[in-house]
């Protein structure tokens, strides 16, 4: 089985894969200062990822034109990341790993942690499914 | 599209040479492209907090959730 390396810290590089439940509180108004700013970085240096299930599940969960327009933009500024055959298997091979290990993501998140680490970048999230993954020891963030 | 411009040759040249393009076109393309791109960029800085009745991330994945919550009751 292929060997996880672990993800670098959330608060170093420019680059950085963000996940759907860090979009979605970004918009609600549930980001602390030292997120805000990250986010706003992100945005002008064109920094964040967005991994194509990511853009799905944004669209999914649209509730109305204000939000779509908004998910545009998010779109024009990030890096575009599309899924691939090798990302599906990958996310299988990780859904084994993490099950012997006791934690169960979503086959979302699971693509998601598996776009995070073929690019080898921080995961910035709000989902306590990977504050869990990404306790394991195999998942440690590292720090700079 | 074609057009005609009257712009600046000394700053189309000094783009292009800073930029490492060839063309007028590919130069003023991505000139447009930067602009629009900035403008978005302001209005997501502009958007922060402005959905509180968003959808939440639990809200989202709840269905899928009550399918893993199911799968592992069996």
């Amino acid at each position: 089985m292929r060997s996880w390396k672990p993800l670098k810290s959330v608060i170093s590089p420019v680059r950085a894969v963000v996940d759907t439940s860090f979009w979605i509180d970004a918009w609600r108004g549930d980001l602390d200062e030292a997120e805000k700013h990250r986010i706003a970085e992100l945005w002008r240096h064109g920094g964040g990822v967005l991994p194509q299930i990511v853009w799905l599940e944004l669209l999914v969960g649209l509730r109305s034109p204000e939000e779509r327009a908004h998910l545009m933009d998010l779109k024009a500024v990030s890096q575009w990341e599309p899924l691939s055959e090798a990302d599906g298997m990958a996310a299988e091979k990780l859904a084994a790993l993490l099950r012997k290990k006791g934690v169960v993501l979503a086959a979302s998140d699971l693509l998601v942690l598996t776009v995070a680490h073929r690019l080898g970048l921080p995961l910035l999230h709000h989902d306590e499914d990977f504050t869990r993954a990404l306790k394991l020891p195999d998942f440690a963030p590292q720090r700079d | 599209m074609k057009m005609t411009l009257d712009i600046d040759a000394k700053k189309v040249e000094e783009a292009m040479a800073e930029y490492g393009v060839e063309t007028k076109t590919e130069v003023i393309d991505l000139a447009l492209t930067e602009l629009l791109r900035k403008k978005a960029v302001e209005r997501l800085l502009g958007s922060i907090g402005k959905f509180p009745a968003m959808m939440t991330n639990a809200e989202l994945e709840a269905p899928e959730k009550r399918h893993l919550t199911r799968a592992r009751g069996r």
